[in-house]
């Protein structure tokens, strides 16, 4: 799956965080592969920014390592390799844009003033205005060119979309998919927007209570699991039927009589087949029970409200 | 470097610009002020008379100095407080700003490293620290020389000169940025900083204040009897006494404080055959400057050691983060990155 030759654009073995007795990371293994667009989802104080921020080296571990394409975070390689959007976007107020382009070009060796004028001039920013006269979104939008500039092999963007107009944030996506797909660059975006990410990553890192609770390619995370639909067992509190496996259930949902609930798929068994149920489940082959592959806003959904899982799931 | 120096500039600029216009408008009152003291000087034909040693109360002694003493405390003053102004309006700011702005995460994630853009930074700040102390240094000890140490003038032990001029006040105005930058660094946000940094340094105003004259030995002057005492001239006093034929040495504050007839009764009474008084000859002032420029340099130097250190790579502490190191666990957590 892995070429052990390339090395990984992040890497992180028993990572943790502590701030002032509280752990907001703790035990983290991460193995992102380079060149894949990951989305970082979890609640919020999970550790997506603190995770980030360790990648960005603008935090110091508390306990394990990281690595971002095999280099310690903070060293002038590692800082090269990466560019980081922080999540409060913040940049010098009283610079003129073409300022902070300006201190993107002083202070990096490798430098894209095209490209970081063009996402400006796509938002229609006059590069005399003042960062402090421009809007929040206008302001994400400069930021983000002062991070693509930069081309860096590894993007970590901290909630890049959260403050743009749904025309900005669609311009934007497909600005990061085209570098992504054009030049390899690795993306790293926590966001909390689930349904636009089905077409954004491939990749997908689930932080929960400052672990991993799920890692994987989307595709094979996806077709690892199944999404039930069907008519609530009256005796059952779950409403799942009696002979179900508890043991594969992510998390169920009741809805009046109907049970929603995405389950883990057996390896071997395959996707989920459209088969009711199917004894892959442990379900009985009921016509009244719908298997399906789910929807990756389910998938994170339903492992996000699981309450707490017993292991770390990984299918990468 | 260079990219990281174009930073330090473009954001300093601003308070390098203003902080030169207010030193030249400074150094034009001075100018000015100097020179129609001078004008007087050379009209009375003055004779500085040095400390207490008699009547100098001529009308042009008196013109002189009225005319001059208070814009030379004035500027003395402007002096003395220059490492705190310093300190709290430029060293604060000068990391804490962009740590409480989060735009030091915009720095630092650049191609410079943490340790060059704080080097940048700070190194532009000392320069015109140093710079601007230097002129105010040089415009005090140049305006205050022809009437120093003169009867009802400034003399070189005041606040308004010694703290004013000489390479103590320069060392200290650097001290001054120092502490607010490391204030900044440590407390991340800057108007705490700024608070830390004027306690600071007024601590150091207070212990170097007190403790100042215990570094070194002054001078006693012993006359034996009633035999008049030296005139103290420009010297500091640090108090007087009587001695006893063993040598011992006893305070005016606790015996004799008379003069005339009494004193001779009074010294007869305890036995003491001459008075002492310890003093500074005005030639000490070099001592203590130098005394103090270098505890002064020691503290910039620990400091920037310090700030250094907070702002060491991560990378240099990989083999501290493992869980097994429960010791450093402990400091990296508390000298957490910016």
């Amino acid at each position: 799956m892995k070429d052990p030759t390339v090395a990984a654009a992040l890497q992180a073995a028993r990572l943790g965080r502590e701030f002032r007795g509280r752990w907001a990371l703790r035990g983290c293994d991460v193995d992102l592969p380079a060149g894949r667009v990951t989305a970082l989802v979890g609640p919020n104080g999970a550790g997506k920014s603190t995770l980030l921020q360790l990648a960005a080296g603008l935090l110091r571990p508390t306990t394990g390592r990281i690595r971002v394409h095999g280099h310690a975070p903070g060293t002038r390689e590692a800082r090269e390799a990466t560019a980081f959007l922080a999540q409060e976007k913040p940049l010098h107020l009283r610079f003129t844009v073409a300022d902070t382009l300006r201190l993107g070009r002083k202070l990096n060796r490798r430098w894209d003033q095209a490209l970081a004028e063009s996402l400006v001039r796509a938002g229609n920013i006059p590069l005399t205005a003042r960062v402090g006269s421009l809007s929040g979104g206008n302001r994400t939008r400069v930021a983000l060119a002062l991070a693509l500039g930069k081309r860096a092999e590894l993007l970590l963007l901290d909630e890049p979309l959260a403050d743009l107009d749904p025309v900005a944030r669609h311009e934007i996506t497909g600005l990061l998919m085209y570098q992504a797909a054009e030049h390899g660059v690795g993306i790293v975006m926590s966001t909390h927007v689930l349904a636009e990410l089905e077409d954004i990553c491939d990749h997908v890192l689930l932080l929960k209570d400052g672990a991993v609770r799920l890692s994987g390619d989307t595709g094979e995370l996806l077709d690892a699991h199944t999404l039930l639909t069907g008519r609530a067992d009256p005796i059952e509190t779950d409403g799942l039927p009696h002979a179900f496996d508890r043991s594969t259930v992510v998390h169920a949902t009741t809805t009046g009589r109907q049970v929603t609930a995405l389950v883990r798929t057996p390896p071997g068994s395959g996707a989920a087949t459209g088969s009711p149920g199917g004894a892959a489940t442990g379900a009985p082959a009921d016509p009244r029970w719908i298997g399906e592959t789910p929807s990756l806003e389910a998938l994170l959904l339903a492992h996000l409200r699981a309450p707490r899982p017993d292991r770390t799931e990984a299918a990468a | 470097m260079t990219g990281a120096l174009w930073l330090a500039w473009r954001q300093q600029r601003l308070q390098i610009v203003i902080g030169a216009v207010l030193l030249l408008a400074v150094t034009a009152w001075v100018v000015h002020m100097r020179s129609e003291m001078m004008t007087l000087i050379d009209a009375y034909g003055f004779v500085p008379c040095k400390g207490w040693n008699g009547d100098c109360g001529n009308l042009g002694t008196y013109l002189i100095l009225d005319g001059s003493t208070g814009s030379i405390r004035a500027l003395g003053l402007l002096g003395f407080a220059l490492p705190a102004l310093i300190g709290v309006f430029w060293g604060a700011p000068l990391l804490g700003r962009e740590i409480e702005s989060g735009t030091a995460k915009l720095a630092l994630t650049q191609g410079i490293g943490a340790r060059s853009w704080f080097a940048a930074r700070f190194g532009l700040a000392a320069l015109c620290t140093v710079a601007a102390s230097t002129v105010i240094a040089a415009l005090v000890a140049w305006w205050w020389a022809p009437v120093s140490n003169t009867l009802y003038g400034l003399y070189w032990h005041d606040v308004a000169i010694y703290n004013a001029t000489g390479p103590a006040s320069v060392a200290c105005a650097l001290l001054g940025l120092t502490t607010g930058t490391a204030a900044g660094l440590l407390v991340r946000r800057v108007l705490p900083a700024m608070a830390v940094t004027a306690v600071a340094l007024g601590t150091v105003f207070v212990f170097t204040t007190y403790f100042r004259r215990g570094w070194v030995a002054p001078e006693t002057r012993v006359t034996p009897g009633t035999t008049p005492k030296e005139l103290i001239g420009s010297a500091w006093s640090k108090g007087y006494g009587y001695l006893t034929p063993d040598g011992r040495e006893h305070s005016i504050a606790d015996f004799c404080q008379t003069s005339g007839a009494p004193l001779k009764k009074c010294m007869a009474e305890h036995g003491f055959v001459a008075r002492y008084h310890k003093v500074y000859p005005s030639s000490d002032f070099w001592v203590f400057q130098w005394i103090e420029t270098v505890l002064y340099l020691g503290a910039v130097a620990a400091l920037i050691a310090l700030i250094l250190f907070v702002l060491r790579r991560p990378a240099g502490n990989t083999a501290a983060a493992r869980p097994t190191d429960s010791g450093t666990t402990a400091a990296t957590a508390a000298t957490a990155g910016v």
